[in-house]
């Protein structure tokens, strides 16, 4: 059920992203409210509460006492919208009516101005008739227990903002820790690709140093070691995937443009073009994008036109990057030859965007996306290897060298049953290091009796069963 | 036919038997995939898009549609958990497959041995009814006991049957085999729930209370075995507590050692049998992790309802607990966290190559030696491609002034080198491959002047790269615009680059096309009448053919005079030495005689030009000199080169030194040029059998030229030259 609600947190927030982009009676933003409410239901009727409660904590979604990673990473302006209320999470309850989802995706797109309380707060949201969604105070950081005044309690009946750290799917506590400090850094660029897209889509300037900063700070806090933070994500609906794709080319392409040797400038060029580089579907039919079946001819073209309409935004700008404007016309071009858009042969090959394409296959196939599920790296490569004609080989290469047959993050169970986490992909492709979380016996390994392995030296262990983190989070609600 | 089958007992009329076999009809196989698969797209919709989405409604309808396509022809469409698998019409599909893997996932767990979809079904009853087993599933996967596991609220278009037990306690009534368990002849129950063991009548069962709690209760701990078996491995008592204990107590007053007649059983349930089964109640009550002893309690198990149900049935329904135990030592542990994540197959197909083999793929790709060329002024390359591409299309102003800037940027770059250089020179070439329009020169301006601003060292180079790419008969169009960039003055690093540029330039022979200085005329050098120190630079004869159209410019004025001297200075042959000094200085009716000696550069040999206008200079030179002016040293060598040209008037001007006399007596001519004369006059010949000078002299043909006369230097980095001009 932790899905359930995650997803209905990331498709609140889509419907203030919306928001933003339409207005209130658009089609897609009515959709989008008349989803939410149908999920909305579906849960109540699934957990027998009254109300749906999420907290916001230091700038992060919390539910039952833990950190929600992927809404924290995808709801940034729901986390802001908080922040000017002044509140401390929201309660959906029972009864809530697609109009009343419309006025609060209102608010969060168009407040641009903090109220003074909570209390104004909730006087705001009774003005704008928003009766079923009570803003919440913030959590008291205090040794009270669960349940006492000085807890945020919304609702005797639902679930208490509580602290607790307890046993929860996910990473072990000790890779959370490594989490947490980058979830700001994702937030923001979840937030930086959303925001191209708005902007893309109502033909205003795009900040591009909106996304080169967030590319230089990429560049600054991740190595190749990094667990890959983005694909813990699940996605409800096509909007966010498409987001979080972007961001997640962003930490794919500077892992392998690290592997080629590129310096760091030339790193946070490729960041901001791995994200910038779909800024073309902005004007995409959305018909044409979310359709199910196959395309016809003519959908098709359109659909591949994103890639020159994305560069024609960029160059209209006048003061966009080489490698970004390149990144977006030619993400989509073969090494063959073959590919679109259709480029004269006097046109030189762009590097940026030779990385973005193998990035942006390598990312397609181990992400879990609403209509399939996430292969491992393995099976990816596989797959790649097997269309080497594709992809430039240097870095298709340096991509099989840099992330592994075993990213970092991905559960494994070694042959002789203790199970962990990698911790580092390793020289050799199959022989990672190891985080032992649990032993042959299955007992959990509390935090200071967890150990790693290195394979590569340990030579008498393999590892015998692996789970990407998408895949583990894909798996795990298969219906 | 499908041991299930045989017991399932369904609403309506029996249906039509299906083939078992799955090696036959390959249409039949496919429908059963089309099947399957949309009841696989019908259970991953709900996970990812609400119910009104545009996308679930979609996939709902072709999914409804199949099911409706399949159920046109039948009366229902069944599909059963067979041994590793699912069967449809038939067919079977590994458990692994594509198309069974996950339903699969969903009844095996369930216990479930049919899935029935019957007539008039929709896809929102269809996914109600997956959403209800779903939720069984989930609960399951919850529970730390053994829990009765009920079906409920499926709608009426679709219903399961469990398979864990089908047996039916035989009656006296009931065929061997099976049969109505109602007696009779009327046919099977129509009731599906009559199978249950939960919900078996209890006219069905052995005989006394206790022995049909002892008989409810074995069966629900074997239905619990078969559903959780890990649990029940792990589990060191089962509800039925150990022997003596809980409601699996019963053998010691029920069936063990009682006579049929005495308890009332019926009597072709052998007293040992139901002893059996109390023993068994018993010891799996108290279930140890025993591999071994398990066994047995599976084979005397085996043995006891052999006797009561269909022995098929006992296979399939013990075969999932004997492989649980053989393989729990090797059994997947749950991983951390599977609180949320249920244990389940991993979905992904069969690698198709080893680590090892898919790293040798990886190392065996062709890569180029060393590392990757600047990617960054790779990408300023690209970009500068696609700046021109765009403004060939037909760009709006917002675009066209993005795309200024753009290039602006990239050419202005400190890092702008060979890559960005190419890029241009690609791109001007391409522009310079067909006759340029405005729109074409406006690309061309957009590239040309911040180049010309930001990296005039580039400026030469890139031209040169532009010539080297166009084809000959295109490097006319890029003529006048190469000539204007030289006259407005050129920066050069490397001298070989530039007289490679040269040579290219002075290969076209422009002073045949008169539109190329028309072009020329237009541009800024000429209109400016600008004249770079390029012009007088390189060694003869390069840019001579250039200067020869230049000469006939509206720029003559301006470039005679420099012209003249360093024509003089070069002294590209005798006799263009003596008509530029018979000539003393540029005179604008003098053109065609520069463009003579132009023409002529260093080749010996004389051009038809050349002797004609150089005769004619000469003899006018002599005929017109000053009586004070006729001891100048080039008279000499004027009067000698009459007598090899022959003009028209030669005779007259020789004539002339030889004859006249000043003050009636005295010769007016210096004695060495009188004595010239005369020399030139005999060299004349008889008057009429003078033959053409031309002939004489072998003058040079200058259409059959040769063609390396512009050949690039060495070390200017080009190829081989390329073909003559057109």
């Amino acid at each position: 059920m932790a899905s359930r609600f995650s997803d209905l947190i990331i498709l609140i927030s889509g419907g203030i992203n919306q928001r933003r982009l339409y207005f209130d009676d658009h089609p897609r933003v009515r959709e989008q409210a008349r989803a939410i409410i149908l999920r909305f239901e579906d849960v109540l009727q699934q957990t027998g509460e009254t109300g749906f409660f999420f907290g916001i904590h230091k700038g992060k979604f919390v539910r039952n006492g833990k950190f929600m990673v992927g809404p924290s990473i995808a709801g940034r302006n729901l986390i802001e919208l908080a922040r000017q209320l002044a509140c401390g999470g929201f309660l959906l309850r029972r009864g809530l009516t697609e109009d009343e989802l419309l006025a609060f995706f209102r608010l969060g797109a168009v407040l641009n101005a903090p109220v003074n309380s909570l209390q104004a707060a909730k006087d705001l949201f009774l003005r704008e008739g928003i009766g079923h969604i009570d803003p919440a105070p913030h959590f008291q950081e205090t040794a009270a227990p669960a349940g006492s005044h000085e807890a945020a309690t919304i609702d005797p009946g639902l679930i208490t903002f509580d602290f607790e750290d307890g046993p929860a799917g996910g990473p072990p506590p000790s890779l959370q820790k490594e989490l947490e400090p980058l979830l700001p850094l994702f937030q923001t660029m979840f937030s930086a690709v959303e925001s191209n897209t708005v902007e893309a889509a109502r033909d205003q300037s795009l900040d591009l140093d909106r996304n080169l900063d967030a590319g230089q700070e990429l560049v600054g806090r991740i190595d190749p070691q990094t667990i890959d933070i983005m694909n813990l994500m699940r996605y409800p609906d096509y909007d966010s995937f498409t987001v979080g794709h972007g961001v997640r080319m962003a930490t794919l392409s500077v892992t392998v443009g690290r592997g080629l040797g590129w310096p760091a400038h030339l790193l946070t060029e490729l960041a901001a073009a791995a994200m910038l580089h779909d800024v073309g579907k902005a004007k995409i039919p959305a018909d044409i994008l979310y359709k199910p079946g196959a395309l016809t001819d003519e959908e098709r073209r359109v659909a591949e036109s994103h890639a020159e309409i994305g560069a024609r935004m960029l160059l209209a700008q006048g003061c966009a990057r080489p490698a970004i404007i390149a990144g977006a016309w030619g993400h989509h071009l073969r090494h063959d030859g073959a590919g679109y858009p259709v480029t004269p042969d006097w046109i030189r090959r762009s590097p940026t965007a030779a990385v973005l394409k193998v990035c942006d296959v390598f990312e397609a196939l181990t992400a879990a996306r609403p209509y399939k599920a996430p292969l491992s790296p393995r099976r990816a490569f596989e797959i790649m290897i097997g269309d080497a004609g594709a992809f430039d080989p240097r870095i298709l290469t340096t991509l099989f060298a840099t992330i592994g047959l075993h990213p970092p993050g991905s559960r494994v169970e070694l042959s002789d049953g203790s199970r962990g986490y990698v911790r580092e992909s390793g020289r050799n492709q199959d022989r990672p290091l190891v985080l032992v979380t649990t032993a042959p016996d299955g007992r959990d390994l509390e935090i200071n009796d967890q150990f790693l392995v290195d394979l590569a030296e340990e030579t008498n262990l393999e590892v015998a069963d692996f789970q990407s983190v998408a895949m583990e989070s894909c798996m795990a609600e298969d219906f | 036919m499908s041991p299930f089958e045989l017991n399932h007992r369904a609403a309506g009329p029996p249906r039509p038997a299906e083939p078992d076999d799955p090696a036959v009809d390959p249409a039949c196989h496919r429908e059963a995939a089309e099947v399957l698969l949309a009841v696989d797209r019908l259970m991953t919709v709900g996970t990812y898009y609400e119910p009104g989405h545009a996308k679930y409604r979609a996939v709902s309808r072709e999914c409804e549609a199949v099911l409706h396509a399949a159920l046109a022809a039948r009366q229902g469409v069944t599909i059963s958990l067979v041994e590793g698998g699912l069967a449809v019409f038939g067919q079977r599909f590994p458990a692994g497959s594509r198309e069974a893997r996950r339903l699969y996932s969903l009844m095996d767990p369930l216990g479930l041995g049919l899935l029935e979809i019957h007539p008039g079904v929709t896809a929102d009853e269809f996914l109600a009814a997956l959403a209800i087993l779903q939720e069984r599933r989930n609960a399951l996967a919850a529970a730390t006991d053994f829990e009765e596991i009920r079906i409920q609220g499926l709608p009426t278009t679709v219903s399961v049957v469990t398979r864990g037990l089908f047996m039916r306690t035989r009656n006296p009534d009931l065929p061997p085999g099976g049969g109505s368990p109602t007696g009779g002849a009327e046919g099977p129950a129509t009731d599906p729930t009559a199978m249950d063991p939960h919900l078996i009548p209890a006219e069905l069962l052995v005989q006394g209370a206790d022995l049909q709690k002892c008989e409810r209760e074995f069966l629900k701990i074997v239905d619990g075995l078969v559903k959780t078996p890990a649990r029940s491995l792990n589990r060191g008592g089962g509800p039925g507590g150990g022997p003596g204990g809980g409601p699996g107590t019963g053998p010691s007053s029920g069936p063990g050692g009682d006579s049929a007649a005495n308890t009332g059983k019926p009597a072709w349930i052998p007293p040992e049998i139901l002893g059996s089964i109390s023993e068994i109640v018993a010891a799996l009550g108290g279930t140890n992790s025993d591999p071994l002893v398990f066994e047995h309690l599976i084979a005397h198990a085996r043995e006891a309802l052999k006797a009561t149900a269909d022995a098929a049935v006992v296979d399939l329904l013990f075969e999932n607990m004997r492989r649980e135990v053989m393989t729990q030592g090797s059994a997947r542990p749950q991983l951390v966290g599977a609180s949320r994540a249920r244990k389940r197959r991993n979905p992904e197909p069969v690698f198709t190559m080893t680590a090892a083999e898919l790293a040798g793929a990886f190392a065996g790709l062709e890569i180029p030696a060393g590392p990757l060329e600047n990617p960054a002024a790779l990408d300023r390359a690209g970009a500068l491609g696609l700046c021109v591409l765009q403004l060939q299309g037909e760009p709006g102003p917002d675009l066209i002034e993005g795309v200024r800037l753009t290039i602006n940027r990239i050419v202005g770059d400190k890092g702008f080198g060979g890559p960005e250089r190419s890029a241009l020179a690609a791109a001007v070439a391409a522009i310079f491959s067909r006759e340029p329009d405005e729109a074409a020169l406006t690309v061309f301006e957009m590239l040309w002047e911040p180049l010309r601003t930001m990296q005039p060292h580039a400026v030469g180079p890139v031209w040169l790269e532009v010539w080297r790419r166009l084809k000959p008969a295109h490097r006319r169009h890029a003529w006048p615009y190469t000539v204007n960039d030289i006259l407005l003055g050129l920066a050069w690093r490397n001298p070989l680059e530039a007289l490679a540029l040269y040579g290219q330039v002075s290969r076209v022979r422009a002073s045949e096309d008169a539109r190329l200085l028309y072009v020329l005329e237009s541009l800024p050098a000429l209109k400016e009448g600008r004249i770079g120190k390029e012009v007088f630079a390189p060694p003869p004869p390069l840019l001579f053919p250039v200067l020869q159209v230049l000469i006939g410019s509206s720029l003559s004025a301006k470039l005679g005079p420099p012209l003249h001297d360093h024509l003089l200075k070069l002294q590209t042959h005798p006799l263009a030495v003596v008509m530029l000094e018979a000539a003393t200085e540029y005179h604008p009716g003098n053109r065609v005689v520069y463009q003579a000696i132009l023409e002529q550069g260093v080749r010996e040999k004389l051009t038809p030009r050349m002797v004609e206008l150089g005769g004619r200079l000469l003899t006018l030179a002599i005929l017109r000199l000053p009586p004070g002016s006729r001891t100048e040293p080039w008279l000499a060598d004027a009067v000698r080169w009459l007598g090899k040209l022959a003009p028209r008037d030669a005779t007259d001007a020789l004539n002339r030194i030889v004859t006249e006399k000043k003050l009636f007596v005295m010769p007016a001519w210096p004695k060495e040029l009188r004595l010239a004369a005369e020399q030139a006059w005999l060299s004349l010949g008889e008057e009429g059998g003078r033959s053409s000078a031309a002939d004489r002299l072998g003058a040079y043909d200058v259409e059959n030229e040769d063609p390396d006369i512009f050949a690039e230097p060495v070390g200017s980095g080009s190829p081989a030259a390329p073909a003559q001009e057109g």
